[in-house]
Formats: C-alpha cells, structure tokens, sequence
C-alpha cells in the first residue's frame, strides 16, 4: 500500500471507500458516453478547483472558503455544458438537470479542504487528479454495465441478445453496482494486506458514529451479555430453533430388563445406648426397634465373666429383631443386661403396634408389613 | 382551497411518491453520511429544508423576470447556484452575529458553519429550483418543494440509519460485503421500493 498513486486511485476511492459524490454515479451514469462526459468534467474541476484554492482560497476563512467553492465549480461546468452542447446536444438533454449540479459536487469540497489548504500545489493537484481517477474509474465501469444491461446498447449500438432491464438505469442499478465494486475492492485489498482489509471495515463511514458494533462483529469479540453473537441475531435464531424443533416424543416404557431402582427407605431403627434402652423400658412405651449397644470399654483377661458361654443372645420377634450382645464385665451390667432380655421377652406376647419412633424419638405412623397382615388374617381365621 | 390541495399535493409528491434521495438519487452521499451520525440528522434535514425552500421561492420569484422565461440550463445554472451561494453567506452571517452572543467555543461554531456548508451546498438543494422550473411549478409549490425535500431528506436518511443499525450487528454477512457494500445493497433495495411505489416499470 505504499506506492502513492495506486493508493490514491484505490485504497482512497471516493466512491468505494469514502462514499462521496455518488449522486452522478447512481443518477446519471447510465451510458459509457455520459460517464466520460462526467468523468473528464470531474477531473477538470478538481484540478482547477485545487489550483485555486491553493492559490488564493486558502488565505480566506473556512465558512467563505466553503461557500466559494460552488462559484468555482460553476467556473469550470458552465463552460463544459457550453462545449457539450455543441457537440452533442442529445448528450446534454440526456445528462438534464444533473451536469449542473456538478458545481456542488462534494467530492471537490472534501479534497480542496484536505489537500490545497495545508498541501503544498504540486502534491495538492497530485492528489486530486489521483482522485479525480478513481472516481473516473467507477463511473466508466457502471456506465458501460448499465448500458448493456439496462439498455442493451454499447455506445449506442444495439446488443441482439440481451434483454434490457429497465431498473439497471434508476439509482438502484448504480447502487446495486458500486456495491460489488466495493465488495471486489474490499477482495483485493484481503487479498494484499488482511489487516487494511479489517481497518477497512472498522473505520468505514458507514458505520454509526460512536458505535463499536460492526468492530465487534468483525472481531468475532465479546458483546454486553459475554457471547460472540448479537443479541439481535440470538434472538432470530431462538425463534428459528423453536419452529424448526420436532414435535415431543414420548418416552419409551421401561423394559423389563432394566433394573428398577427402589428409593432407599430411612433405616426403621435407632442406635441407643443401654440407659436409654432402660429409660424407654421404664417409662411403659410401646416395644420398639432396637439395637443395644454398649458403649463400655472393651474386656481384659482379668475380667472372670469374659469366658462365659453363654453371650450373646439373640431373640427374635414376629416383627422386630434384638439383638442383645451381653458385653458386660461386671455381675451388675450383666444383672442389667439378662433385665433386659426379660424385657424384650416380655413384649414377646404383646402386639406389635404400628408405631416406631423416628430420629427424633417421635411417633411415627408406618404401614402394616405383609408379615403383620398375614398374621392377622391367621388370627382371625382362628378365632 | 386549490392552493392548499396544490401545496400539499406538491409536497406529499416529494417526501413519498418522488422521494428525491432515492428515486433520482439527490443527495444521496450526504444522507448516508448524516445517517452515520444519528444526533445530527434532525439538524441536518431542518437546514436542507431551510435552504431548498429560501433557494426555490427566490428561484421563483426569479423566473418572473421575462429574460429568465426562456433561459437556456446553462443560465439557470448561474442563477441559481449564484442565488444559494448569497442565501448562505447571508445565513451564515446571521448566524454568526447570533452566535457570537452565545456561549458556544470557536471550535463548535467552526463545526457548525462547516455542517451548514454542507447542507447549502449539495445536489438535493440545487436540484429543486430546477425541478420547480421544469414541472412549472407555482410559488406556492415551489414552497412545498422547498419543505419537501426536507421531509424526504429526514425520511431516507432514518430509513438509511434504521438499516445501518441493523447491518452493523450482522456476522453472517460475507466479509467483503460488509459495512460500505452491504450498505449500498440496502439503499439500492429501498431504491427499488420507492421506484415501485411510483409505478415505473423494473424488469423487461
């Protein structure tokens, strides 16, 4: 991107690149012959515009400069109209109303304010002339596309086999146009250099001022909400996803090969020690599920009970099962212990009721077991 | 009551049916330019209207001169180029007697005559004396063309801003079309759109 020409003609492209003086591209560039008119029309005026803002507008304030620019331009397009109506009245006629808004061109505003004002002459109508070009460039290039395709004439002669599109010769054949032109030039330039292509777009003038938006859609970056994708386009794809999701499927039944898992049920017992064993016993509450345990230490070989045989002992009842472990080392705990075996054989006889105690040693109302009901359904047939 | 229906028709015309930015492509560059800077574009189009409606009624009154009936575009050129050039300075210099009393920096009043160039000075603005003269138009038309360019200049450019918007947050654009030429693309749509709406014939 260096060589200054190339630079000028393309990478500073009023058209493609800055978007300036496009209404004599969309509007009146419709046939080769025109888009020479305007294109030598352009460069003229450029030139003698630099040239006089170099020379002497410079020296005014801006706000006279600014308004001296249309009476320059009127300097040169009045007598180009002179010329091309002598030369080619039909020409004239067809440019209408559009050659003389040439003096207002903002494309010689844009380049005196940049270049002549601070630029000395020589690079000043250098660089005009370069811009000058590039705008030539782009309105031969539409002009000769939309004469053949919007009237199916080349310089006047007739095309046999194409079909004219009317619409090609309305603004929208100039817009749709510069638009792949501006897409060609944006290949290229990724094709030289990536990241001018990238700088491109992110400091392009059609993007909102004051916005990052179009930076963060090139960059692939973070939006607001931390995702990559605009929220605008999260939302059109959440309601493309909903319409294109497939009705619910029901679930399948569970085969029987499958293992059914069953929900672990609360253990129906609770860990106590031996006095609060005894404590149940002498309070009178009903028979419960319960586990001795002794929390002693463990026996010696002096101990002269611990090669008994008789522990332990285990007792069963129709619902529950004790199991006392007679752990005891002196005669008092093992006194204690065989007082309670006599216990739990004494809620032998009774019935077992439908009553536990849970954790929190309160009642808790359970179901009948199958055992329980069988039993009963017994005692009731014997009766 | 004919020259209010001829006033509003008139005007109607230029904002809708024959919306000047995109079925004849006037000022095109500088409403996609002002639409990038969206808390310019109402000042804009106030100015644009301001300047289309002074130029076109002084243009008007002009064409009443016998020597002015007959004039070839060359002579009209320099007329009406010759008119909005003196409508600005004299706008500018009020302006500036206005503003001096203001609080405003060098640098704001400096940016504001620079935008006010800008308005004066385009093909939107120098087309309508043009128009007037060919659709021979009346003072009173001349007027709603004037208001009408405006109106039509405010409405395309928020039409042109709305797309913008919407192009910026777009990624699944191609990446040579995104920015100036997916822009282009858009306008040229709307161009279609409007050109439809005035029953040209498109395709074959």
């Amino acid at each position: 991107m260096n060589n200054n020409f190339f630079q000028e003609i393309l990478v500073k492209n009023p058209v493609l690149v800055g978007t300036i003086g496009l209404c004599p591209v969309v509007a009146i560039c419709t046939s080769l012959k025109a888009a020479l008119i305007m294109s030598a029309i352009t460069i003229v005026t450029l030139v003698v515009a630099q040239l006089i803002t170099s020379l002497l507008l410079k020296y005014l304030p801006q706000w006279v400069r600014l308004g001296l620019y249309t009476v320059v331009g009127m300097i040169v397009v009045v007598p180009a109209m002179i010329i091309v109506d002598k030369m080619s009245p039909e020409t004239m006629i067809a440019l209408g109303i559009y050659l003389p808004l040439l003096a207002v061109n903002p494309l010689v505003v844009r380049n005196c304010e940049r270049e002549a004002v601070d630029a000395t002459l020589g690079q000043s109508i250098f660089t005009s002339f370069c811009a000058g070009l590039g705008y030539s460039v782009v309105l031969i290039i539409v002009g000769l596309v939309r004469e053949i395709v919007g009237a199916g004439e080349i310089w006047g002669h007739r095309i046999p086999f194409i079909h004219p599109a009317e619409a090609f010769m309305m603004p929208m054949g100039g817009f749709v146009l510069i638009a792949f032109l501006a897409a060609a030039l944006r290949v290229y330039f990724r094709k030289i250099d990536p990241k001018f292509a990238d700088e491109l777009i992110e400091n392009s003038r059609t993007n909102i001022k004051g916005s990052n938006k179009a930076k963060l859609a090139l960059r692939g970056a973070k939006y607001a909400d931390g995702s990559t994708v605009a929220p605008r386009q999260k939302r059109q794809k959440k309601v493309k996803e909903k319409k294109e999701r497939p009705a619910k499927v029901r679930k399948a039944p569970v085969t029987p090969e499958e293992p059914i898992e069953v929900p672990k049920e609360k253990p129906a017992f609770e860990v106590m020690t031996l006095e609060q064993a005894e404590e149940l016993r002498s309070a009178n509450l009903p028979p419960v599920e319960t586990t001795v345990q002794s929390e002693l230490a463990p026996p010696t070989a002096e101990d002269p009970v611990i090669n008994e045989p008789e522990a332990p002992v285990s007792q069963k009842t129709s619902r529950f099962e004790f199991v006392t472990l007679d752990l005891s080392t002196t005669t008092k705990e093992r006194e204690d212990a065989e007082r309670f075996a006599a216990a739990v054989a004494a809620t032998k006889e009774q019935k077992p009721q439908r009553q536990i105690l849970n954790r929190r040693g309160q009642e808790k109302q359970t179901r009948p077991t199958t055992e329980e009901v069988v039993e009963e359904t017994k005692e009731g047939e014997d009766e | 009551m004919k020259l209010i229906s001829a006033f509003f028709a008139a005007f109607i015309y230029v904002c809708f049916t024959q919306n000047l930015v995109f079925t004849g492509g006037y000022g095109s560059s500088e409403a996609i330019r002002s639409a990038a800077r969206p808390r310019q574009i109402m000042l804009f189009s106030i100015m644009i209207a301001y300047f289309s409606t002074v130029t076109s009624l002084i243009c008007r009154v002009v064409l009443f001169i016998p020597a002015m009936k007959n004039s070839s575009t060359i002579v009209s050129l320099a007329v009406y180029a010759g008119v909005l050039t003196i409508v600005y300075f004299i706008s500018v210099a009020i302006l500036k007697v206005l503003l001096g009393k203001s609080d405003w920096s060098d640098l704001e009043i400096e940016k504001f005559f620079r935008q006010t160039a800008v308005s004066a000075f385009n093909t939107i603005v120098l087309a309508i004396p043009f128009i007037t003269e060919r659709a021979t138009y009346g003072v009173h038309e001349a007027i709603a063309q004037g208001l009408g360019a405006g109106v039509a200049f405010l409405i395309a450019t928020a039409f042109i801003h709305l797309g913008m918007r919407n192009l910026e947050e777009n990624t699944e654009a191609p990446l040579s079309f995104r920015g100036t030429p997916a822009l282009f693309m858009y306008i040229a749509i709307l161009c279609l759109a409007f050109s439809g709406i005035m029953g040209k014939s498109l395709f074959f």
